[in-house]
Parts: structure tokens; C-alpha cells; sequence
């Protein structure tokens, strides 16, 4: 054989099985790696070229991790980082399955976690002892938020603040009303309540509340993970 | 052909897919500024657009709202978004960033205030509160005769 075609058949084999086995990472990313992959694809023939490309399989993965946490290392906040683990990170799947605009179940996967996140929210709001102090001059500032809007003034119910959090419900009547004066009072309360998640109820009566759990930047907002 | 020439072929070819791969799932998104507008309809005239942002003429505070670009999160990460522009002396920008499912239902916001003349306001999600499939959008109060500027926003992939 010709040095030259024994050259592209090897960089044929070589791409082939980096393809192989990078497509495998990415779809399958979280499966417990094997310790010798490569060797395994060509069971029974384990020979000099499977073990380098085994090799050059573990260099991959470590290159991968490498330009994972550079990235990571650029961050203005590095005790937020979430460190790369290729056991629980997966790669996220954006195929039409798994949108909850197209498909039912992912649709009610959805919600039924984040219906879990936000009972977390509430039974930490629930916990929160009273400080009579910041609850008072937090209710006064958002009470004034609320009643400084003719919009936000109607719609507004029951409003209570505790040590952190406060909890605020409001009407959603469909008529495009909450949405357009939710920016300003989430502005105008920002500077003592920033953080925001916010629930979707129903009264006796079937009309939409949104609940708001508001709570203050000391990174001891009610929270759920 | 030695084994040196395939072992140099292969990383080759490794590190073309390691850089390709790791850049499709998490690039950050630099959005400018003049992706913005006004909020409220009858404002329209009062939001100005520069080479470096966008900014209200109009004496008043007026508010522009800016979708934000984003691709999907890897699993286990957080969102983060950084937000840039400046302010002259005295004036304000006051911004609300936020999550709405894709079924639109508000989800949560993260909420500044500064009178920085350059800021970059690093905001991020739980989680919960940036599932995939998910539409951010940033609505920022400007202060008026032009005397602040919002430069742009970036979803962050560190």
C-alpha cells in the first residue's frame, strides 16, 4: 500500500473514531465513562492504534473540562462558579420533545417543577420570623409602590412582609394591566426587595392571582433549590 | 507513517471538535443597545438611539424594553446577564430583568438601581426561574435628556 493512502486511511479512522467518540459525549454525557471505551468499540483486536486512540479519547475529555472551566475562570463572581461535572452536566436537548410549547408532558413536566420550586419559595416565606423593624418600613415602601399606580391600586391584595421576603397578590385580569406597570413597581421596590419569583393561583372564584415573593439582596431570600 | 503523524492528526482533530463542541451550547450573546424601545406606545418619540446605545431625550424618565438573545443553559449551570451603559453625574438608570416561561407566565425578575457613570450589573436566575425553553427581557427607567445610556446586555455563558 502507498504511504499516502495508508496516511488517509488512518486519518479516515482516526476522525471516524474522535466523531464516535465526541458524539458520545455529547449525547450521552452523563453515563459513567468507561474506562477504556475505545477498546471496547473494537473488541477482540485490541491493538497499538486502538490503545493511542484511547489515549487521545481521555486527552479529549480533559481538553473538554479545560475549555469548560477557562470559561469558568472568567466569571465576576467565582464563589457562584458551578463547576463543569460530566456527571451531572448534560448537554441541553432543544429538540421539539422537550418543548412544553409542542409537547403535553414536557409541558406538564415543567410545571410540575416549577409548582415544586415555588411550594419551596412559600414554605420559606412561611418560616421567616417576623422583624417588626424591616417588615414595617419594607410594607411602607411597597404599599407606596402600590398605591402610587391607579393600575396597581385596583388590582393589588393582600400584602405582607416578614424578615426578608414579602409576599404581595395581585389580580391578573388579562386585560394587559399587571404586565405594563409590573416594570415600574418592581423598579420602584428594587432597591429593597431586587429579587422577584412569582406564583400562579387561582381565587374561589377561578380569577388568576400572581403571587409575588419579593426579596431582599443578602443573599437570604426564600429560595428553593 | 509513524505513530507521532497520528497521534498529531487526531488531537488535531480533537481540538477542532472540543472548540466547536464547547462553543455551540454556550456561547455569551453581546446584544447592543439599540435592540431596544420604548415600552409605552405614546413614548416612541422620546427614545433616541446612538452608535454606542440608547438613551431618552425627553425630560421625564421613560422606560425601553430590550429582548435578550439567549441560547440554552447547560443543565446545572445558572443564567447570568450582564448589563452595561452609563449614567452622567446625578442621573439614574433603574433596570428590571425578566423570566418569563414559554407558555408566558412570569417567572421571576432581578431588579438595580445605580447612578454609576459606567456600569456593568452582573444579574442571575435560580435555575427554576430560567428552565430551557424560557424568553428573558430587560425593561430599564432612563433618566431624561439623555443623561443616561443603556450600551447593551449579554447573556453570559461563565
Amino acid at each position: 500500500m502507498k504511504g499516502s493512502h495508508r496516511f488517509f486511511m488512518l486519518m479516515a479512522l482516526g476522525g471516524s473514531s474522535c466523531g464516535l467518540v465526541y458524539l458520545r459525549a455529547r449525547t450521552a454525557i452523563s453515563e459513567p465513562a468507561t474506562e477504556h471505551p475505545v477498546e471496547q468499540l473494537v473488541a477482540g483486536a485490541v491493538t497499538p492504534e486502538a490503545r493511542e486512540l484511547a489515549e487521545l479519547q481521555r486527552e479529549m475529555a480533559r481538553l473538554r473540562v479545560q475549555v469548560w472551566n477557562q470559561g469558568q475562570r472568567l466569571t465576576a463572581d467565582p464563589a457562584k462558579v458551578v463547576a463543569y461535572d460530566p456527571a451531572t452536566t448534560q448537554v441541553p436537548d432543544p429538540s421539539p420533545a422537550q418543548d412544553p410549547r409542542i409537547n403535553p408532558e414536557a409541558r406538564a413536566e415543567q410545571e410540575r417543577q416549577y409548582h415544586e420550586y415555588m411550594a419551596g419559595v412559600e414554605g420559606a416565606f412561611r418560616n421567616e420570623v417576623r422583624d417588626l423593624q424591616w417588615s414595617s418600613a419594607t410594607s411602607s415602601v411597597v404599599r407606596a409602590a402600590i398605591t402610587g399606580d391607579d393600575d396597581l391600586r385596583t388590582l393589588a391584595r393582600d400584602m405582607e412582609c416578614r424578615s426578608h421576603t414579602c409576599r404581595v397578590e395581585i389580580v391578573d385580569d388579562g386585560s394587559g394591566k399587571l404586565d405594563k406597570v409590573l416594570p415600574a413597581f418592581t423598579q420602584q421596590v428594587g432597591q429593597d426587595l431586587p429579587s422577584l419569583a412569582a406564583d400562579h393561583v387561582e381565587d374561589a372564584g377561578g380569577g388568576k392571582i400572581i403571587v409575588l415573593y419579593m426579596s431582599r439582596g443578602d443573599n437570604a431570600q426564600a429560595t428553593a433549590p | 507513517m509513524s505513530s507521532g503523524h497520528l497521534k498529531f492528526a487526531c488531537l488535531f482533530l480533537a481540538s477542532v471538535i472540543v472548540s466547536v463542541g464547547s462553543t455551540a451550547h454556550a456561547d455569551t450573546i453581546d446584544t447592543h443597545g439599540n435592540i431596544c424601545s420604548a415600552f409605552k406606545a405614546s413614548d416612541v418619540a422620546d427614545i433616541d438611539y446612538l452608535a454606542s446605545g440608547v438613551r431618552n431625550i425627553n425630560p421625564a424618565p421613560r422606560q425601553v424594553t430590550c429582548a435578550v438573545p439567549r441560547t440554552p443553559l447547560l443543565q446545572g449551570t445558572t443564567g447570568r446577564f450582564l448589563i452595561s451603559g452609563s449614567n452622567r453625574p446625578h442621573a439614574t438608570t433603574s433596570c428590571t430583568l425578566f423570566s418569563y416561561s414559554a407558555l408566558g407566565s412570569l417567572l421571576g425578575s432581578q431588579s438595580f438601581t445605580t447612578g454609576a457613570t459606567s456600569f456593568n450589573v452582573l444579574l442571575s436566575f435560580a435555575r427554576s426561574q430560567l428552565p430551557q425553553f424560557a424568553y428573558v427581557n430587560l425593561v430599564c427607567s432612563l433618566t431624561g435628556n439623555g443623561n443616561s445610556i443603556l450600551r447593551g446586555i449579554s447573556a453570559v455563558a461563565w
